[in-house]
């Protein structure tokens, strides 16, 4: 189906009779002193012609938008970039922010809740704004002692606690950031690093 | 010498002094000397290249007076390295509104070949002010032509297009660069794609759709007028955003960048980059 709307001719065909009609003086710039031409009114021909529409190309109709290249400014190595790009590895990245979740005892979502609601702040500024004071106050934890890979020997086990995932898109430089936290203070998770900050009062 | 590109359509709001300023402000990056003459009487260019303020802002007179007589433009206002800016403002509103001129006599051709050393002068044209919409096209030797999804903006093709077949007997090699979409939200995908088949239908091979859309971004938009920044320039500072959470614990507040400025410039790039090679095809 075509999607041009009735009464918009093709450019072409507008330009062709406008090349068709005799010359005419453009308008004066005083609308008010310019006689009103009757044969434009009265005149059927000189209303925009409803058109039949159109058969769509099925190639138009079914093409799907293109995917843009973004900024290659590369290819010209001797123009100045103009864009500096931020390099975010995800799959999930809108360009601007990266989808990541926290798996953060449910006690510690209620907390980020109630500081977010207060501080009228959305979650991922809130746990930031966390995350900056836990900077500032924090000393860092003797490392753990490690068996194999990532698996830690005294990781501390909570009983009776519930897990909730905690999904939150952050910015590339704020992720960065708190993985730097987390090394910095020895901590085994990015999850442990917000459950931390979450319960540090 | 420079070649000429009017920027015009027949309705308001559709982007020609944010494709203007952002597409002039990207090629002077890349090292281009551009020349920017405003027709717009509102004067918001000066928004745009921050120039609201600046002492070589005469309100348009240097503009006024290159149409009516052919008077050099003078300096203009450097409004960034490689970038002139010769502004609009009252002076043509009252240029306007001088009965029965039509425009069709202007000079700003004469004027405009008199500027040395560019390689590209882009006209910013007022939206309905029909005589200053001539002076353009008279001026010019490209027409590209900014429209939203809306069916207002594509009937506002019909009235340029009444325009360029006006000047016809005073600039008959002006020609369609091509029709840009703008200001098109990321998320309204099919909007945009029946907006692209809508423009093919009604373009037919006429004049041809720019590849590049340019998105909507209202905070980018936003923080730029207020900063008086190009895109581009607000998508450098992406980078050095400070986190925001230490101006917070410091009392101050964050002076964050949007972060769909840099798509947004990624989109004024590309366009630039279409419009240059478009450019260089029709030399």
């Amino acid at each position: 189906m075509s999607s041009q709307p009735a009464g918009l001719p093709k450019l072409g065909d507008h330009l062709a009779r406008l090349h068709q009609r005799p010359a005419e003086p453009p308008a004066p710039a005083e609308e008010a002193t310019r006689p009103a031409d009757v044969s434009e009114v009265a005149e059927p021909a000189a209303r925009t012609p409803r058109r039949p529409r159109l058969v769509v190309d099925p190639e138009v109709g079914e093409r799907t938008p293109k995917v843009l290249p973004g900024p290659r400014l590369e290819d010209a190595p001797s123009m100045t970039p103009v864009v500096t790009a931020v390099p975010v590895d995800s799959s999930q990245s809108d360009g601007a922010t990266v989808k990541t979740s926290f798996s953060i005892p449910g006690r510690c979502l209620e907390r980020l809740r109630q500081l977010a609601h207060d501080r009228h702040m959305s979650q991922a500024d809130t746990l930031m704004y966390e995350l900056a004071r836990l900077e500032a106050e924090a000393v860092p934890e003797e490392p753990m002692e490690t068996l194999v890979g990532k698996f830690t020997v005294s990781a501390p086990a909570r009983a009776h606690e519930t897990i909730t995932i905690l999904p939150m898109r952050l910015s590339a430089k704020n992720l960065a950031a708190l993985e730097e936290l987390r090394e910095r203070l020895h901590l085994p998770s990015r999850s442990a690093l917000v459950a931390k900050a979450l319960t540090t009062p | 010498m420079a070649q000429v590109v009017a920027v015009a359509t027949g309705k308001g709001g559709v982007g020609k002094s944010s494709i203007a300023a952002a597409v002039a402000g990207v090629l002077a990056a890349k090292k281009k000397h551009i020349a920017v003459v405003e027709l717009d009487p509102q004067g918001d260019l000066a928004d745009d290249l921050g120039c609201r303020d600046d002492a070589a802002h005469d309100g348009g007179e240097a503009v006024t007076a290159a149409i009516r007589t052919g008077a050099p433009l003078g300096p203009g206002i450097q409004a960034r390295e490689r970038l002139t800016y010769y502004p609009g403002g009252p002076a043509l509103e009252a240029l306007n509104r001088t009965p029965g001129w039509s425009g069709l006599d202007s000079k700003l051709g004469e004027s405009i070949a008199k500027l040395k050393g560019y390689d590209l002068v882009l006209i910013d044209t007022p939206p309905s002010a029909e005589a200053l919409q001539h002076v353009s096209l008279a001026a010019a030797q490209h027409l590209l032509i900014p429209t939203a999804v809306d069916t207002s903006s594509l009937r506002a093709l019909y009235a340029i297009a009444t325009r360029l077949v006006e000047v016809e007997a005073v600039n008959p090699d002006l020609a369609f660069l091509g029709v840009v979409l703008w200001n098109v939200p990321t998320a309204a995908s099919r909007i945009r794609a029946d907006a692209r088949q809508t423009l093919n239908e009604i373009l037919g091979d006429t004049v041809p759709l720019l590849d590049t859309t340019v998105r909507s971004a209202f905070a980018t938009a936003y923080e730029c007028r207020r900063r008086g920044m190009l895109p581009h320039e607000l998508a450098r500072l992406q980078g050095g955003n400070e986190p925001f959470w230490k101006a917070l614990a410091e009392g101050r507040s964050p002076d964050r960048v949007p972060t769909s400025a840099l798509s947004l410039a990624g989109d004024y790039t590309r366009l630039a980059k279409e419009i240059t090679d478009l450019l260089e095809a029709a030399r």
